[in-house]
């Protein structure tokens, strides 16, 4: 079973910052003449979603205890899904290219989130 | 000549095709108590941890490795060789490999995702002849034996065998 985001954690990211980016997964192969054929490659395909989050002191310390020790940088997890918060529906995620990196202001760590979500 | 359904060739020459051609992998050995069954693609998904993804074919779990495959070439005259690569992040194949003395059988099949029991392209059992690998990936080279190649007689008037010709 994979770990749950910790409830210590925000929920949600910051509004107006969530982007999803869709997986490809195609393959075309151009023509000499004409549209390209295009056919799927893979039956499941990763889509990206990325948002920006807002922790405080002590949220980023459980973040990076998460992140290190809990999902080991790699395991995937369960993430609340942000285009169905109401319903408390979740998106099984691990992360993606590359981790947070949270920029320190005013107390807050600011740090945008990088997600892929498996199919 | 590969003889391929009507749901193939409609996909293979259409202009786009949903039909995602999967790659099934089987590898029989006498030390394996049952045979390693692996797919080319992550058809449906079997445990988040560990994440693993699966394809089933004819009620046989065939499991999703990552893989790339390169068909036997169709050339009168040459040699069925087929190679298989696959990643090496995991260590358990070498020595899986290192294990064995003699060859494992593999057999090569062609299905589509949306009818995984219909099987398209079987190609026939080749031995599983070479290995190499390196930190990234591990490629094996299947073939047949050529037994056209092989010697005969088996002997060989060698000096070990007939001292006195020599």
């Amino acid at each position: 079973m994979a770990e749950l985001w910790p409830e210590t954690l925000p929920q949600c990211f910051i509004e107006g910052s969530v982007a999803w980016q869709l997986g490809d997964g195609r393959l075309r192969t151009a023509m000499d003449a004409g549209p390209a054929k295009s056919r799927l490659r893979t039956s499941a395909v990763s889509d990206v979603l990325i948002g920006t989050m807002k922790f405080t002191a002590a949220q980023w310390v459980d973040f990076k205890e998460f992140v290190s020790i809990t999902i080991l940088r790699v395991d995937p997890f369960l993430f609340p899904n942000p285009d169905d918060a109401a319903s408390g529906s979740e998106l099984l995620v691990r992360f993606g290219d590359s981790l947070p990196a949270g920029a320190r202001t005013r107390g807050y760590y600011v740090a945008q989130l990088e997600l892929e979500v498996l199919p | 000549m590969r003889t391929l359904t009507p749901a193939m060739i409609q996909a293979l020459t259409g202009q786009e095709t949903t039909e995602v051609f999967v790659f099934l992998i089987t590898i029989e050995h006498a030390t394996l108590s049952e045979p390693l069954r692996f797919s080319s693609d992550p058809t449906e998904r079997v445990s988040t941890t560990p994440l693993l993804y699966k394809t089933v074919s004819r009620g046989d779990d065939y499991f999703y490795v990552p893989m790339g495959i390169v068909l036997p070439e169709e050339v009168e005259g040459s040699g069925t060789v087929s190679k298989l690569q696959v990643s090496n992040v995991g260590r358990e194949q070498i020595e899986l490999l290192r294990s064995i003395s003699d060859r494992a059988q593999v057999t090569v099949e062609l299905v589509l995702a949306s009818d995984p029991d219909d099987v398209g392209l079987v190609l026939p059992v080749l031995d599983l002849t070479t290995a190499s690998w390196d930190s990234l990936s591990l490629e094996l080279t299947l073939s047949v034996e050529s037994l056209d190649m092989e010697p005969w007689p088996s002997g060989n008037f060698d000096p070990a065998s007939f001292p006195a010709l020599h």
